[in-house]
């Protein structure tokens, strides 16, 4: 029941934290707090109740048996990874949402979001994995359209639209596996040998609604937008989680499913994944808006994830799990302080920012932090996040993998050189006087503190991310032999 | 055994605690109280330091544990501590714990002390971590720990721009190098299965591997070195570095950070040597000590000189390796490391009482810092390799080690850096310190006791270390020939005679001008080209904006917006025309679509019959 109740529970409470308003301004937080503390006390005690392998803690409740149409619910080690994740971002979120506009209707779509968010990590069937998949589409599209920047609507539409055509291949590969197979079990799909010119077809169609949403070079011009426009703490949940779902995609439904398919494209995945690190990386070096160049820098670092992915082994899958939680602790704290930046100075542009040190520096010293564990410092998850996906793709590729190293160096070459044109030098003579330009309240200090812990801690302690799911992996590994 | 194995890690932790207890205190009570933990911490460090290599038997103290482990890969982390790690843990503790001391006079109108020994401590306790460690990751892991505080200490007024802009210098034109680095970890760790320094260099004294795997492995490591130990082309963010206080510079800038690429090779010259890479580094060496020798002579701030001359003694360094005499070049890290240090301070003292950076805008000092001069002058006469200075001995071994190793060009090179150190230094000494006083210069007056007192004990150390070279040598290496040279020896000191004499001539007698010279168009074009460092920070910069910006992110960044984004754009644009196309179908006329429904049927109706 615990993974139903925290699919359930969210959503449910949704429509008080709407009518809450009306009572009282603070009653949608206080709910929307809870709900991400009672998750959080869930993965915890899934966590302490995982027995180390395999899925766990099944749930089945029959729908519609003729279609195979059926709610499987089950956690393993790297559901669980992602779950803490998503219990984290629901806390981190909420109080960083803390003084937002019309909160009613702001933490009604946070919630109706966490609970299909939950879902299609735990779902065992595919096409209820769909359906959640579907369904966090639509408060984010709100969350963007309503209460986002200029510019809102276009990006919204945008982000909608392409996301969902790319659901469309995803959903078409469901049927034609569904068709060949007549299952949507994970479980009995993982026995069943499907024809391989099938099975390329299927792992094409839904490797596109994955690499959409991941996303991969040359599809992922919806997020920068959706980015910019998005107010940060969407921003953190679409970089935190909607960008994981669908790594993990790729991950549970096709490399998992498919390892010899997988094995065939395993090369077009590297490929992606490299172009995806370097012209991201470049791309971002071009930039002169913060926000979109930290969304590049994600870009760059959803690169590395599909890189560890590509390498078939139970090192390079490892890795990228890792790579995706160190990717959401980091990319938050910047998206939230490139957010930050721009609220106090009304000013996205690099060139029109500087000296910011100077006036607020307890701000933009966690901003540095954050930049350097998003360049690889040791002691960050970012160090641990590279070292491990590059070692896994050295050790599967060979020497073509050497270039890769290569691409930190970029990433330390467009992070620092904003952070000298931005953070460090003399301060403008405009922000002089500006009143805005203020230390942020306690409240929004937090969330950016719990980051910064977060990715020190298992930047320090990487055990307590890889432990996890190691022997899932390794298990899941042997098919690839 | 396993008590040291336990008083090794104290030693880095205890740098890792007293920087954060240094922070914390200073910034909730008075901030100078940061001071008195950074000189408990650094003191008790020396100490811990000192039990380490008091009590080093025979064996190393080696200890190891598993990190984390993911797929196939386990992370072994560990310490390996022998005497090579001990002597420059000496020397990070040592000179780290005096220059905090310095730094109380040098940093008195600061107005975030706690910042300052917060991220000092940190870089000593990185410093120590470094040569404690027992494999490449770890070893890298306090390697950018070094470059973080570097980064940061460069940077330290980060309000000035040219601050900023050299703390980015720093950072990244050392993390290009150490991306190189990077991935000769993982082509080692994948193919050799070991990145552990001894079973590194026990594969390669087996003959384990091929050379060619061998050399592209070490060359790989070898650029992270190059960029650490700013040797060329991979130097220009040294003398940017000097943008920071000058405490700063001499710590991390010339006594520890900067060797770490010196001994990184030296900790892996088994490898090295079995793998042919030794002949790169020292060509790599002799060449750097070349431009940064003749670049010495030709510039007219205080700091850069000292910078280029750093540069200088690291690149002879290599070349010591490079030819084969690690002990050489490790004897000359420790004596570089004490004189050195005793410039950049006693250099900071000048700064600190004239706030003049410029050698050539001083003058005359002698009258009002005699003590600071002399001092000053010591730490010259040890640069220049006078006799009985510790400069001397390690300088001269390292001139006949590559005169036995004969090769003209390494040796050439070599020479002439080495004997150019006499020129630059008196040179610097002359126009700082002789002379009519300039405007700086009147106001100055003597450096506090606080100040003074480091700088004695650094005097006294580069006159009392021959005396137990021998002793330091077998520590470190056991028995070692030195090569020795009487004819060589005594060229050496002739040319550095008559150079000395010439720079009497010119700098303190001022019988010669260089006006004219200067004032020559190839003359001119020769000092700037010298001072410039053959250009070669111009040369990246371009590369910087106009290839990795200007080029390839620019038109990567039109492929973006223009092809990319463009394609998505147009598939709304042509859905939409498509869309304006097809509404026009619906007139509402009955007749049209009776029209329609016919052609329709017709089509159909053709269709099965003829297909």
């Amino acid at each position: 029941m615990v993974l139903l109740s925290m699919i359930l529970l969210p959503v449910l409470v949704a429509p008080f934290a709407w009518i809450g308003e009306k009572v009282n301004r603070d009653i949608p937080k206080y709910l929307s707090l809870a709900v991400g503390v009672f998750l959080a006390f869930c993965t915890a005690y899934l966590i302490a109740k995982y027995p180390g392998n395999g899925f766990a803690f099944h749930e089945f409740y029959q729908i519609y048996p003729p279609f195979d149409f059926n709610l499987h619910l089950a956690a393993d080690g790297i559901s669980l990874v992602l779950l803490g994740i998503v219990a984290f971002l629901a806390i981190t979120v909420t109080l960083s949402s803390w003084h937002v506009e019309r909160p009613g209707a702001y933490f009604f779509l946070i919630l109706i979001f966490l609970g299909p968010m939950v879902g299609v990590f735990v779902s065992l069937n595919l096409l209820w994995f769909f359906i959640f998949w579907e369904f966090t589409l639509v408060p984010m599209f709100f969350h963007i359209g309503i209460w986002g920047a200029e510019n809102r609507i276009y990006a919204a539409m945008k982000f909608f639209i392409y996301t969902h055509l790319a659901s469309v291949f995803l959903l078409l590969g469901i049927i034609v596996l569904y068709l060949s197979t007549h299952t949507f079990e994970f479980e009995k799909l993982l026995n069943i040998h499907l024809d391989p010119s099938v099975a390329k077809l299927v792992w094409i169609l839904m490797f596109i609604g994955f690499a959409v949403k991941m996303p991969v070079v040359p599809f992922h011009t919806w997020l920068p937008d959706a980015h910019v426009q998005a107010p940060s703490p969407i921003s953190v949940f679409l970089a935190g989680l909607l960008l994981k779902m669908g790594a993990y995609g790729l991950l549970r439904w096709e490399i998992f499913l498919f390892p010899q398919t997988s094995k065939f494209f395993a090369p077009l995945m590297a490929f992606i994944a490299v172009l995806t690190i370097f012209y991201a990386g470049f791309r971002a070096l071009a930039e002169d808006h913060i926000k979109r160049m930290v969304a590049y820098s994600s870009i760059n670092h959803m690169g590395f994830v599909l890189l560890g992915l590509s390498a078939l082994t139970a090192a390079g899958i490892s890795a990228a799990v890792y790579e995706m939680v160190g990717h959401a602790l980091v990319i938050s704290l910047l998206f939230m302080i490139a957010g930050y930046i721009h609220h106090k100075t009304h000013t996205w542009y690099i060139s029109e920012l500087g000296g910011l040190m100077k006036k607020i520096p307890g701000l933009m010293t966690m901003f540095v932090i954050g930049v350097l564990a998003a360049v690889g410092l040791p002691g960050t998850a970012g160090f641990v996040g590279e070292l491990s996906v590059m070692l896994a793709a050295f050790d599967y590729y060979g020497w073509v993998m050497v270039i890769v190293p290569l691409a930190s160096a970029l990433g330390a070459g467009f992070f620092m050189w904003m952070l000298q044109r931005a953070v460090f030098g003399p301060l403008r003579e405009e922000f002089k006087n500006l009143k805005s330009l203020t230390e942020l309240p306690l409240i929004e200090n937090i969330p950016l503190a719990l980051y910064i812990g977060a990715f020190i801690l298992v930047g320090v302690i990487p055990a307590v991310v890889f432990n996890l799911y190691n022997p899932v992996v390794n298990a899941f590994s042997q098919l690839f032999q | 055994m396993e008590k040291l194995v336990w008083i090794t890690y104290l030693t880095i932790g205890i740098f890792f605690l007293g920087s954060i207890s240094a922070f914390l205190i200073g910034k909730f009570t008075e901030r100078w109280n940061s001071f008195w933990v950074a000189v408990l911490t650094g003191l008790i460090g020396f100490i811990l330091t000192c039990y380490i290599a008091l009590n080093l038997g025979e064996h190393p103290i080696v200890h190891k544990f598993n990190w984390f482990t993911f797929g196939s890969f386990k992370i072994p982390l560990g310490i390996y501590v022998d005497s090579l790690s001990v002597v420059m843990a000496l020397i990070a503790t040592g000179i780290g714990f005096l220059d905090i001391v310095f730094s109380k006079g040098y940093m008195e109108d600061d107005e975030s002390p706690h910042r300052y020994y917060f991220e000092k401590l940190f870089f000593i306790g990185s410093m120590v971590g470094l040569v404690f460690v027992s494999n490449l990751v770890g070893l890298y892991i306090f390697w950018e720990g070094v470059g973080l505080c570097s980064y940061l200490l460069i940077g330290y007024w980060y309000w000035k721009r040219s601050a900023a802009e050299a703390a980015l210098k720093a950072f990244v034109m050392t993390r290009f190098g150490d991306v190189f680095m990077f991935a000769g970890i993982i082509v080692a760790w994948v193919l050799l299965g070991t990145i552990n320094f001894q079973e590194l260099n026990a594969l390669a004294l087996a003959g384990a591997f091929s050379v060619k795997l061998g050399l592209l492995i070490s060359l790989l490591i070898f650029i992270g070195a190059v960029g650490k130990s700013a040797q060329f082309p991979l130097f220009p963010w040294l003398l940017d570095a000097m943008e920071g206080p000058t405490t700063v510079s001499a710590l991390i800038h010339a006594a520890t950070m900067v060797n770490a690429g010196v001994y990184l090779v030296a900790r892996m010259f088994p490898f090295f040597d079995y793998s042919h890479a030794l002949i790169v580094v020292g060509f790599v060496g002799a060449l750097s000590a070349f431009i940064a020798a003749t670049g010495a002579l030709a510039h007219t701030e205080i700091k850069k000189i000292l910078a280029f001359s750093t540069m200088e003694h690291l690149a002879l360094m290599f070349v010591a390796l490079g030819v084969g005499s690690a002990a050489a070049g490790i004897f000359h890290l420790m004596n570089h490391a004490i004189f050195k240090a005793l410039l950049f301070l006693a250099a900071g003292a000048v700064i600190h009482m004239t706030h003049q950076k410029d050698a050539f805008k001083l003058g005359g000092l002698y009258k009002y810092m005699p003590q600071t001069a002399l001092l000053f002058l010591v730490g010259i006469l040890a640069l220049a390799g006078v006799p009985p200075f510790n400069g001397f001995f390690s300088k001269d071994w390292i001139i006949g080690a590559t005169y036995a190793y004969g090769n003209p060009v390494i040796f050439g090179l070599t020479f002439v850096a080495a004997v150019l150190c006499i020129a630059y230094g008196f040179r610097l000494w002359f126009v700082v310190f002789t002379g009519e006083p300039s405007e700086y210069s009147k106001h100055a007056r003597e450096a506090y006791p606080i100040m003074l007192v480091p700088l004695y004990v650094l005097a006294v150390l580069t006159v009392v270390i021959p005396f137990f070279k021998e002793q330091i040598i077998h520590f470190l290496f056991g028995e070692v020939h030195e090569p020795f040279f009487l004819n060589l020896l005594v060229a050496t000191l002739t040319v550095m005679f008559i150079l000395f004499g010439i720079v009497f001539l010119i700098y303190y007698k001022r019988v010669i001008s260089t006006v004219k010279f200067l004032a020559h168009p190839l003359g001119k074009g020769i000092n700037e080209f010298l001072y410039n460092g053959w250009y070669v920070d111009a040369a990246i910069k371009w590369i910087c904006r106009h290839v990795f910006y200007g080029s390839i992110a620019k038109a990567v960044e039109w492929v973006d917006i223009h092809v990319v984004d463009g394609a998505v754009n147009g598939t709304a644009r042509l859905s939409l025309a498509c869309w304006d196309r097809c509404r026009k179908i619906q007139t509402g006329d009955v007749i049209d679509y009776l029209t329609y429904f016919v052609a329709g049927v017709i089509t159909l109706v053709l269709l099965i019959l003829f297909v």
